[in-house]
């Protein structure tokens, strides 16, 4: 390449187009772009008196609550903030989705060691998978009570059906050759598990957790709204008591912002390791 | 391939009064088949015709409802010993390295990781590709992921070698290559090697015998032709085109079978070169 091309005319222009280019294609461009545009509209709306401010408070009024760091609701033991509120729902849906996946793993690796067994986990699991994740709320509320257990149980339940069936699916969806080649290869049934049945189904047990997640979520926040005592779902509905629209809103942006950064995260993880295993 | 550890000699294989049903009806029978320590078997037949079902009981992956396999006069009861598979796709871990597939089994046999890795990269120079050890399976060609396959086979250093259509996957030139690593392998190995193929030109470069299947009324050894080429083959070899006369004959009889018979699909055919082109 010859030195002075760098400066020329042309080269500058190919450069600030393909900077406009990767701009346009940024995901993170058009996020920030849809979002204003909501808030534009909101605003608007509130200012033409077609959304009742009272319900629900503009984002010149909410945006700067959000922003003023001490947001929080009740009094004395009650009393819950945010980002407190956030962490403890995220712990639970942490701990169940884990608890969720350990077990659903366990019934996965019962139900392929050993046929006889599939007869009886099979049709448990399927009747589990298409339980609403809310419908457990009720009963677990009644047995468990209202503390963290039972939020955690909640989203265990939530996902438990769902998983076990992906991860079965996905066991028996790995091409049979790779089994009986492994098998001839003289490999032991802990590193046909290890070496060759994880790996496998590395792609789709990624998949159904990034699908159990929305479950999750959703069970666990309607669990904190029925009466569960703490978390992002409770201080929603102890806003809405107290009348304080403003952290109504910013609850709910705050559900849908987190879903969506989990999701993404999970995405990213999902890509890094087909990328490991391709 | 001059460094390939010889050892004992190929298994001996034998099918007696052998039944496979799937289902309430008998798919597959082998009534009396010897395959001899160190030859070279061919099965050629029309799809369905159940050659894949044979391979896998010579596996001791899966097992007859009636009669036996025997592995060196040893009744089969689990997978074969000493044995190797190469398929159609699917034989190499997408998840691993080429280096880290040809290892594998080396590893299952205890041994170091190091030491695993070393005679990997030794197996992988044997076919040429040692350039690509740290390459996954789908940066690879379909030809050059056989070769690893291959390379594999010969870590595992087997007795007997089961190939279910090994080359089908490839184009002419790449098959034809392939051809001649087998035969390399099999000169150096002295391993038995049972091979289904639906390439009737594949079958006579390398086979010794033929067993030739039908389809009709059920799946089973309708002939077996020793084939008594001298080797290397050579396709212009007068002998070898009356040959392959003879196997085109036998295979269009088949096919014409086939049309009459109406519990047979009519999609078969499309899978099957062979009857396809004599239906034209
Ligand atoms: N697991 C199975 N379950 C039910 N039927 C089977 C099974 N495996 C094979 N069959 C039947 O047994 C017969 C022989 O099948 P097989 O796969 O051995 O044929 P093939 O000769 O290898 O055919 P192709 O050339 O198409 O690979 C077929 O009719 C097939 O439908
Ligand atoms: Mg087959």
């Amino acid at each position: 390449m010859q030195p002075h091309s760098i400066n020329s005319p042309g080269h500058q222009v190919t450069w600030i187009s393909r900077f406009v280019r990767l701009i346009l294609q940024s995901s993170l461009l058009w996020f920030c772009l849809a979002w204003l545009l909501i808030i534009l509209l909101w605003e608007f709306g509130s200012y033409m008196e077609w959304l009742n401010p009272q319900i629900l408070p503009p984002p010149s009024e909410t945006i700067p609550y959000a922003l003023s760091g001490n947001i929080s609701i009740g009094f004395g033991q009650q009393k819950t903030g945010l980002f407190e509120a956030t962490a403890i729902t995220l712990t639970r849906v942490g701990t169940g989705m884990l608890a969720g996946l350990l077990v659903s793993s366990c019934l996965a690796i019962m139900v392929i060691e050993l046929p006889l067994l599939r007869r009886l986990i099979l049709p448990i699991v399927q009747s589990l998978a298409p339980i609403a994740p809310v419908a457990w709320i009720p009963f677990t509320i009644a047995v468990i009570g209202i503390g963290s257990q039972a939020a955690v149980f909640i989203v265990f339940m939530a996902v438990l059906g769902t998983m076990s069936l992906s991860l079965i699916a996905a066991l028996d969806g790995i091409p049979a050759e790779y089994l009986k080649i492994a098998r001839n290869l003289g490999t032991s049934r802990m590193r046909m598990w290890w070496y060759v049945r994880l790996p496998a189904i590395t792609p789709g047990a990624m998949t159904a957790i990034r699908m159990s997640f929305f479950g999750a979520w959703m069970a666990v926040l309607a669990g904190e709204m029925a009466g569960i005592n703490s978390g992002l779902g409770y201080m929603i509905i102890m806003a809405q008591q107290m009348y304080n629209m403003k952290l109504v809103m910013i609850g709910i942006l705050a559900i849908g912002f987190i879903g969506f950064i989990i999701d993404r995260l999970l995405l990213l993880a999902n890509a890094k390791l087909l990328q490991w295993i391709e | 391939m001059n460094n390939v550890v010889t050892h004992s000699t190929g298994a001996r294989l034998e099918f007696s009064n052998v039944r496979k049903s799937f289902g309430n009806t008998v798919s597959v029978e082998a009534d009396n088949l010897i395959i001899e320590p160190g030859s070279l078997t061919v099965l050629l037949g029309r799809s369905g015709c159940g050659k894949t079902t044979l391979l896998n009981l010579a596996a001791g992956l899966d097992f007859p409802d009636q009669g036996s396999v025997s592995y060196d006069n040893q009744v089969l009861q689990g997978p074969a010993p000493a044995t190797a598979l190469i398929f159609q796709t699917h034989n190499l871990f997408p998840w691993m390295t080429a280096e880290e597939n040809v290892a594998f089994p080396l590893r299952n046999q205890g041994m170091a990781k190091a030491d695993a890795r070393e005679h990997a990269r030794q197996y992988l120079k044997q076919v040429g590709l040692e350039s690509f050890s740290d390459h996954k399976p789908s940066q690879l060609s379909g030809g050059m992921r056989q070769r690893i396959a291959l390379a594999r086979t010969i870590a595992t250093k087997p007795r007997l070698l089961l190939l279910d259509e090994p080359f089908s996957a490839l184009d002419m030139q790449t098959r034809r290559m392939m051809q001649r690593y087998l035969l390399r392998v099999w000169n150096d190995s002295a391993a038995t090697i049972l091979m289904i193929t639906h390439d009737l030109h594949e079958a006579l470069m390398l086979a010794d015998r033929i067993a030739l299947m039908a389809s009709s009324p059920r799946g089973h050894i309708a002939e077996i032709m020793d084939i008594e080429l001298t080797r290397p083959r050579n396709p212009e070899d007068p002998a070898f085109r009356t040959i392959q006369r003879q196997l085109d004959r036998f295979l269009e009889h088949e096919t014409l079978l086939a049309e009459h018979d109406p519990s047979l699909e009519s999609t078969d055919q499309k899978n099957n070169p062979e009857a396809t082109r004599k239906q034209q």
